[in-house]
């Protein structure tokens, strides 16, 4: 899935600790799909940004990119 | 300082303020470039779409261009995608040189379009202050936006410009000169 090629490399880009980023593909009860983000938590910060500007970015970019596989997915960023 | 050369230079909060000489700061813009353009190249080549990629470095300014992408899809309605993209740019710039970056990215040049939009609002805002002599508040805009647009004012005569209010939302304000 393109979307979690993007979300994974975006997240990369941004953290300290690449190799504690998690990704679990699920699904919500609309049978949309989910990504959860999951990174190191002194990387918390970095991708949630000053006012969740960083968060917001990584959804509309990832969401962006679901579309290239003819879906809709939404990103959720969990501790 | 004015505040139009203020805007185009805010130091990073804690950060050491020295005076970097012009060669200097054009090396940080051409670093920042590269970084930036790498990780557009990445995301093009994840996105298997085309794109050829131009860096241009100038006017205290880093521009990453995507050209021949031949789709929307990297901006989006009204430009949210690009947006999104240009802010996960400056955040992978930042962390990679510690230093704030304002590198812009584009897409076949709908950020030039949408400025020169910008610019003719700006043109017919000056000319109702001229003729009502009443300050008009201009859209919010971001900081390279709010330099074109003070340089739009600067170049006129009989106006000024201010900018008030907080980011994002920080807009310029086209004021009568005084006499």
């Amino acid at each position: 899935m393109m979307a979690v090629d993007v979300l994974e490399f975006i997240a990369r880009n941004l953290v300290d600790h690449p190799d504690d980023i998690e990704i679990t593909e699920t699904e919500d009860d609309d049978g949309e799909v989910v990504l959860e983000l999951k990174v190191h938590p002194e990387d918390m910060g970095k991708v949630i940004g000053k006012r969740g500007r960083t968060a917001k970015a990584i959804r509309t970019m990832v969401k962006a990119a679901s579309t290239r596989d003819g879906q809709q997915a939404t990103v959720e960023i969990v501790e | 300082m004015t505040e139009t050369n203020a805007e185009a230079t805010q130091p990073v909060e804690g950060e050491e303020e020295r005076e970097l000489t012009p060669q200097e700061r054009l090396d940080q813009l051409d670093e920042e470039a590269e970084i930036a353009a790498d990780f557009v190249e990445g995301m093009l080549d994840l996105l298997s779409l085309p794109g050829d990629i131009e860096i241009v470095v100038r006017e205290e300014q880093a521009l990453v261009n995507i050209n021949e992408v031949g789709s929307g899809l990297l901006i989006g309605r009204r430009g949210a995608t690009l947006d999104a993209l240009q802010e996960l740019v400056r955040c992978a710039t930042q962390r990679k040189t510690e230093r704030r970056s304002h590198v812009r990215v584009d897409v076949e040049g709908y950020r030039e379009r949408q400025l020169e939009k910008l610019r003719e609002k700006c043109r017919d805002a000056i000319a109702e202050v001229r003729e009502h002599g009443e300050p008009v508040r201009l859209e919010p805009m971001d900081p390279y936006e709010r330099k074109m647009m003070h340089d739009v004012v600067a170049k006129a005569g009989g106006v000024t410009s201010t900018s008030e209010g907080n980011e994002p939302r920080r807009r310029v304000v086209i004021h009568p000169a005084e006499d």
